[in-house]
């Protein structure tokens, strides 16, 4: 792959096709659910319905590409749901009535950060599993959430977070434009920076990395110091557009992320993914459970699905990566 | 291929070497067996007349089995650097299956033959198309949850009797979950030390590549504890619906996480190769231990999760891994 600049260049029809290799899963996945919906669904291609997509969709799209740090890392944060869970606990406290937004809505950020850093200082200081690290702070952080709420969360959120959750700038929604601007850092971060040049050479090969000088642990901690911020971000968004403070909220939201991260052409255990990708993962997690709602099939069949999505693009990919 | 016990050793060194190995593979489940005891002996001195009771001990006894059986399996996984996320899920669609309008001797085969096929095609994911094992069983588990709920919306319908009289009862004050655990504990013991499967496992978890160029048949070792531990998880469930003598759809979602920590206090690392059976009992022993003695002492539910976290990051810390990340 690294010899490309001495072979000839291959012809232009060859070079797309290549590129379209290049693709995330989810860019063919995405064609294909939305040509069966302009068939099936006509509706779910009007304006108006995309931006309630949109809207519903900001708040994963967010976690999730906090998460394609961790992943690209070749590491795994299962803390995001915990967290969200905490955010909307927080935000949602009676402490917060009559407060200033900007008040609890920095408390939560904080707090995300704060798991983000616990997590990324136990798994490089520690060396300790990423998976079994995130797994024990996200339940140490779901008991902390339990017991600043006392078992019964608070009904007092800010107008301003609500507006931040669900409203509308003409028809805009703002928690989209919100994952617009975490997309285009996330971008920026992986294409412009340095930080994810560093992020893909140690998730792809961490002892080549370690001995090319990168600061592979330190990496590794902002990775998960980002996803803990953007989980945070997105805990937020979503208790603006529930509104009120509930036990458990963002539970589903680790298989969530996690499948939106390999549908954007992640592979687990690191070295590639991106904004783009991740985005595009996202859009077609959500497209494909509200067609299913449309068709009436309920919890159950949505968990089947979105376990056969995972393993069918884990499984293409991998061979597919395995081939060239 | 020959027996490695048949090798004859070299001046005493082999046998000595791997004495030496057996021992450092074990020397997690000392540990937990000494955090074990100190526990068992704060309980004993803090809360007398509320631990040190019969009532108390069979309870533990009845109350432990699905979680030390469901560990058991994952040990088998962790030690062939594995992971098995599904292990929660299994055990929901056994007890969903045993909810299904059938006689007992249909569902509770096919409660095992559902549970074999889990495995194996977790298996199958992992080894022969080199998805990452936790993102192969996350998938499965979130199919295997939703077939569950699919089979049983809502908890409900009645245990087969013969599994609930082999469940619920007790033998001179010890109950049968004892006999339980004493079965299958015996066969993971006996897999792991005294097969040729077990020490095959052992070299396969410690760097697979050089087993599979020493000639072990990796790929089959690696499937079969997906399926020990599939099939473990669906004994655990078998036992937790007779217990509860009725059907729910969500009743192993603790137990996945749970089992992965049993297995850790006991001193299994999850890289591979390292730890066993034994240490798994003592790992789960200690989550007994604490959920009981704060139950006793009247501790909120809400610091139990922050207990069982900590635990878990404490457990995992206490043998260094060389690699960093997952």
């Amino acid at each position: 792959m690294s010899d490309a600049s001495t072979r000839p260049k291959p012809s232009f029809p060859r070079q797309l096709l290549r590129a379209m290799k290049e693709f995330p899963p989810a860019f063919w996945g995405l064609i294909a659910v939305l040509i069966f919906a302009a068939f099936t669904q006509p509706q779910f291609l009007s304006l108006p319905f995309i931006m309630i997509l949109l809207r519903q969709a900001a708040p994963l799209g967010i976690v999730a590409l906090g998460q394609t740090f961790a992943v690209a890392n070749r590491s795994l944060d299962l803390s995001v749901g915990a967290v969200i869970a905490l955010v909307n606990i927080l935000v949602s406290d009676r402490l917060f009535l009559g407060a200033p937004a900007i008040l609890p809505i920095s408390v939560a950020l904080v707090a995300g950060l704060a798991v983000g850093l616990l997590n990324g200082v136990l798994i490089t200081a520690l060396r300790a599993s990423a998976v079994v690290v995130t797994l024990g702070t996200a339940s140490v952080v779901t008991g902390v959430g339990f017991l600043i709420s006392g078992g019964a969360p608070g009904n007092a959120m800010s107008d301003t977070i609500k507006f931040l959750g669900r409203g509308r700038i003409d028809m805009f929604p703002v928690s989209a434009i919100f994952w617009l601007v975490t997309a285009v850092l996330s971008y920026i971060i992986f294409r412009k920076l340095i930080l994810g040049r560093f992020i893909m050479a140690a998730g792809d090969n961490p002892s080549a990395a370690r001995y090319s000088g990168i600061p592979v642990k330190q990496t590794l901690l902002l990775s998960h110091v980002l996803s803990g911020f953007f989980a945070a971000l997105g805990g937020l968004l979503l208790s603006g557009l529930i509104g009120v403070g509930s036990l458990g909220l963002g539970a589903d939201y680790v298989l969530s992320s996690i499948a939106a991260v390999i549908l954007g052409g992640a592979i687990f255990g690191g070295g590639a993914g991106g904004a783009v990708g991740t985005v595009l993962g996202t859009m077609l997690l959500t497209v494909i459970l509200n067609l299913m709602t449309v068709f009436g099939i309920d919890e159950a069949g949505k968990l089947m699905v979105q376990g056969l999505v995972i393993a069918a693009a884990a499984i293409i990919y991998q061979k597919s990566n395995a081939a060239r | 291929m020959s027996d490695t016990s048949q090798r004859p050793s070299f001046g005493g060194l082999t046998a000595r070497f791997r004495l030496d190995a057996r021992l450092y593979r074990q020397r997690g489940a000392a540990l937990s067996a000494l955090t074990f005891t100190i526990i068992f002996v704060v309980l004993a001195v803090s809360l007398p007349e509320n631990f040190l009771t019969g009532r108390n001990f069979s309870n533990l006894l009845g109350q432990l089995p699905p979680l030390v059986i469901a560990s058991l399996g994952q040990t088998f996984v962790l030690l062939g650097a594995g992971f098995d996320l599904s292990v929660g899920s299994v055990i929901s669609l056994t007890s969903a299956i045993l909810a299904l309008d059938l006689h007992w001797s249909m569902t509770i085969p096919l409660a095992l033959l559902a549970a074999v096929i889990v495995g194996l095609v977790n298996g199958w994911g992992v080894v022969k198309t080199g998805v990452h094992p936790i993102i192969m069983t996350l998938a499965t588990s979130s199919i295997v949850q939703g077939l569950a709920l699919t089979l049983l919306p809502v908890p409900g319908g009645v245990a087969p009797p013969p599994l609930v009289a082999m469940v619920q009862g007790d033998i001179l004050g010890i109950p049968f979950g004892f006999f339980w655990v004493l079965a299958v504990g015996g066969i993971a013991i006996h897999l792991m030390h005294a097969t040729r499967f077990g020490a095959h496992l052992y070299a396969v978890g410690a760097n697979s590549d050089s087993a599979r160029l020493s000639g072990l048949p990796d790929a089959r070792i690696r499937i079969g504890t997906y399926v020990i531990s599939a099939t473990c998880a669906a004994i655990a469930g078998l036992y937790l619906t007779a217990r509860l003598a009725s059907s729910d759809p969500n009743v192993g979602s603790a137990l996945g996480l749970d089992s992965v920590l049993g297995a850790a206090l006991g001193g299994t690392l999850l890289s591979g190769g390292i730890g066993g059976p034994i240490g798994t009992f003592f790992g789960v022993g200690i989550i007994g231990l604490l959920n009981n003695g704060m139950n006793l002492a009247g501790i909120s539910p809400f610091y139990q999760h922050v207990v069982k976290g900590t635990m878990l990051i404490i457990s995992v810390s206490l043998f260094r891994r060389k690699e960093l990340g997952l």
